[in-house]
């Protein structure tokens, strides 16, 4: 389900006027494929992840939807806030895993997909970081251009085609 | 920033190895499940609603009392003009109250 401009504002609009939840419902509902589809690539296959986080991100929106002014696309809004949650699940693995918190299902779980990742070019984005790996799906896979990319990661737009240049060069040595 | 043929090759190569999300149709029903309850649940709609019901009331009422007074021997034009104010105020808010119904019922 696409929506055009104008039925995306206007179901913005409802949300924020009366909250609306089903002008919301139908906001996740187009939004939803994308966005699980970019967090995906992002987890590296992750579906119990890329699924916690995309309800995480839809939450958070619903919660600040007051706060989109409209400046930007909704759907770069979206992608901001998905991309921020994910940093923020990443630092937390991050910690647990230095403290010995994590769960060994998880371990093992995850010890499972890298097996199964075979695919060299799996494994190439997996080593890149995280703001790398952001950067390549947002520019590679999502064809989104470095502008967009820059303004959804706030950061800058010459840092953002310094690093897909790093990275290019990284994906090419495995993908030659 | 152009798209270099390099680009585009590394490109087409992700998206071919690129994880793909299944479909999900429960979803969304799992985020609209996590979403607070909203405090004033359907009571702007309610209060809306008995506005346009009451002010509806009262202008039919008004417009009675106009017509039975109407029926004398000299229309002025003061009194066509309140009379057809009157009546496109209740036009007015019968369409209102009907919305008001529709939207429940959508």
């Amino acid at each position: 389900m696409k929506l055009s401009k104008v039925e995306e504002l206007k179901l913005i609009s409802r949300c924020v006027l009366v909250d609306d939840r089903r002008a919301f419902a139908q906001l996740v509902e187009a939004y939803q494929p994308r966005l699980r589809a970019f967090l995906l690539n992002l987890t590296c296959g992750d579906d119990y992840l890329t699924d916690d986080i995309a309800q995480e991100t839809f939450i958070k929106a619903y919660y600040n939807i007051r706060s989109f002014k409209g400046l930007s696309q909704f759907g770069t809004w979206l992608y901001r806030i998905a991309c921020n949650q994910y940093y923020s699940e990443m630092r937390r693995c991050r910690e647990a895993e230095l403290t010995g918190e994590v769960n060994a299902d998880v371990l093992v779980q995850n010890t499972e997909q890298t097996v199964a990742a075979k695919h060299d070019v799996q494994v190439a984005l997996r080593e890149l970081n995280d703001l790398d790996r952001t950067i390549v799906t947002l520019y590679y896979i999502n064809d989104l251009p470095a502008k967009e990319v820059a303004r959804i990661l706030n950061i800058n737009v010459n840092s953002v085609k310094s690093r897909i240049v790093r990275a290019r060069k990284k994906l090419h040595d495995v993908l030659a | 920033m152009k798209r270099k043929e390099e680009d585009k090759k590394i490109g087409e190569k992700l998206k071919h190895s690129a994880h793909e999300a299944g479909e999900n149709q429960y979803f969304t029903r799992r985020v609209m499940n996590r979403l607070p309850d909203s405090v004033s649940a359907g009571a702007p709609s309610w209060l809306i609603g008995a506005v346009c019901f009451v002010a509806f009331l009262l202008s039919l009422v008004f417009l009675v009392v106009q017509i039975i007074n109407f029926k004398s021997d000299i229309i002025l034009v003061k009194d066509l003009m309140l009379i057809g104010t009157n009546i496109a105020i209740s036009i007015a808010l019968l369409i209102a109250l009907i919305c008001r119904v529709l939207r429940y019922e959508w």
